[in-house]
């Protein structure tokens, strides 16, 4: 996949949710300013 | 961050690489907000698509800000465990405006590494705001 930068759209990829069903990110994105925190996984 | 939720000109969605069967635990080990909406990236095709990287084994466990943040945790009842998932994975923080454009990044430099609240609120005060 192309690397994503500041100014760019958002990629088409597809995410989970806790039950497995599939959202699409720019669908979770559209319509209102969102940040996106990304876990880092500690002990 | 979700404690000041009120102050937000904008939503939060989390993101981790856990199978979507460990979201639940993993959001209440870490203590999020549960009203957060969360999601799973197994494949870690976001986190590739926007550069997140890994750290070294050194950087991940022997670094002095790593260690001050395993004592926080500690302080505040966490108890530590064998790692169920890949703790050299890097992660960070995206900023979209709601034409879905990327409009600010931060990788984190190490696991414990994280932009200010007050980062995140500007960067999404700025995504948020009309076009000059």
């Amino acid at each position: 996949m192309t690397p994503v930068r500041v100014g760019d759209p958002a990629p088409d990829v597809t995410l989970l949710d806790a039950s497995g069903a599939e959202a699409r990110l720019g669908a979770l994105l559209r319509g209102e300013a969102t940040v996106v925190i990304f876990l880092r996984h500690l002990a | 961050m979700s404690k000041r939720g009120a102050e937000l000109p904008g939503r939060v969605i989390v993101v981790s690489f856990a199978r979507p069967g460990r979201l639940a635990a993993y959001a209440r080990e870490l203590d999020l907000d549960l009203d957060l909406p969360l999601y799973s990236d197994p494949d870690r095709e976001l986190y590739g698509a926007l550069g997140f990287g890994r750290a070294s084994v050194a950087r991940a466990w022997l670094h002095p800000r790593v260690w001050v943040r395993y004592a926080r945790l500690l302080a505040r009842g966490r108890r530590l465990h064998r790692p169920e998932q890949d703790t050299l994975q890097l992660g960070g923080d995206a900023v979209f405006d709601s034409d879905t454009r990327l409009r600010w990044l931060y990788w984190s430099r190490g696991p414990e590494d994280r932009p200010s609240v007050d980062e995140l609120i500007d960067a999404l005060s700025r995504a948020a705001a009309p076009p000059a």
